[in-house]
């Protein structure tokens, strides 16, 4: 109630307070102030331009180009890399598989009449490939059972990533990277050959 | 006058999809189209000639970099500005970039009746100190608001305002100065 009484009492005297004028100064410091303010609007547009370095751009052209560059050589290698790196995971996973299997050493000694890097160019008689294909049209029943379509499936698979990685050595030349996963799929396919061999003479 | 206005819009929108294509004569007519507007905001800000040449190298190599993000949302000028800014603020020393208004509390009432001139005003602005300096240039001269200088230099709005009255106290002590 008390509280009441009060705010309306404040009301009331409020409107009769004292009103004070500031000193004479205060306008002589806004009028100068927005004296200041309307010669600066004035002068403001004359203000001189700057030129940069004379070289400026040049250094310009030349971070640029660099960029460029090696973002060129980060796009040429993406798709050998990435095909590499495929290959390399595709074998990973194959040795993971196949890590369960007894590995037993073989020493023999190999007569190498003559070598051919293609295998176009091989006679007939050394492609195991072709004799492979040649036993099975004779012996059918050995190349139906599930054994050996896995492995020929296994073969054809390789087959097709090595083609796909002397595809990318023609058309963007060899690397390190390339050659390593060349070097492990050649030698799966001997194994899986050797294996569809044996399978074949047994 | 429309018609004007749509052929530098159409010209301008070429030189853009030029540079997206990495056109290094469209690059380079960007550049020299720009670059002494923004040499100039990055001296005022800067007062350092080799600084003021890094910001504005970095800053063009950051436009060609992301021209393709450019959306037509302000104008060309306005967006490389923007970029241009933000590098001579990063170039800017982080000590003691804002000064104490307390150097110009009592400062003198002057008589501008007379006027000043463009070369002794550029002068006097150039005796700024960094912060007071920068905030002036972005204001008085590039027309941002506070708003937007609290955010690039991310102070509060108050102390852009109160920092733009503490350069404009000080021009008027130098300008006085330089007039005696």
């Amino acid at each position: 109630m008390k509280k009441l009484e009060f705010e309306s009492i404040l009301k009331n005297v409020i409107p009769n307070l004292p009103e004070y004028e500031p000193g004479k100064e205060v306008w002589e410091s806004i009028s100068s102030n927005l004296d200041f303010d309307a010669e600066l609007n004035k002068t403001l547009p004359h203000l001189p331009d700057y030129q940069p370095d004379q070289n400026s751009w040049e250094k310009i052209e030349h971070r640029l180009n660099k960029k460029r560059r090696s973002t060129k050589v980060v796009q040429i290698l993406r798709i050998p890399v990435g095909v590499a790196a495929s290959i390399l995971l595709f074998v990973a996973v194959y040795s993971i598989l196949n890590s369960n299997h007894s590995t037993t050493l073989h020493y023999s000694e190999e007569l190498v009449e003559e070598w051919t890097n293609n295998e176009a160019d091989r006679p007939v008689k050394d492609n195991p490939e072709i004799l492979i294909e040649e036993a099975c049209q004779k012996a059918t029943y050995i190349c139906e059972s599930e054994e050996f379509t896995e492995k020929k499936m296994l073969l054809d698979k390789v087959n097709q990533e090595l083609q796909n990685v002397n595809r990318e050595i023609n058309r963007y030349g060899s690397s390190l990277s390339l050659e390593k996963a060349k070097i492990k799929l050649e030698n799966l396919k001997a194994e899986a050959l050797k294996d569809l061999i044996k399978q074949i003479q047994s | 006058m429309t018609n004007n206005l749509k052929n530098i819009q159409s010209e301008e929108n070429e030189l853009i999809a030029a540079c997206i294509r990495h056109d290094q004569i469209a690059q380079k007519r960007l550049y020299e189209k720009y670059c002494k507007m923004m040499f100039t905001i990055t001296y005022r800000m800067l007062n350092d000639y080799d600084n003021s040449n890094d910001a504005l190298q970095e800053a063009f190599i950051e436009v060609f970099k992301n021209i393709g993000s450019f959306r037509n949302e302000s104008s060309l000028g306005t967006w490389i500005r923007t970029i241009v800014v933000r590098k001579a603020i990063s170039k800017l020393k982080g000590e003691s970039r804002f000064e104490s208004l307390e150097s110009v509390r009592n400062t003198e009432i002057y008589d501008w009746s007379d006027g000043f001139t463009a070369e002794y005003l550029n002068k006097a602005i150039f005796s700024l100190p960094d912060g007071a300096r920068t905030i002036f240039t972005l204001i008085e001269i590039e027309g941002y608001s506070h708003k937007e200088v609290a955010e690039e230099l991310n102070i509060t709005e108050g102390t852009s305002k109160s920092q733009l009255y503490y350069s404009k106290q000080l021009l008027q002590k130098k300008l006085k100065e330089l007039y005696q």
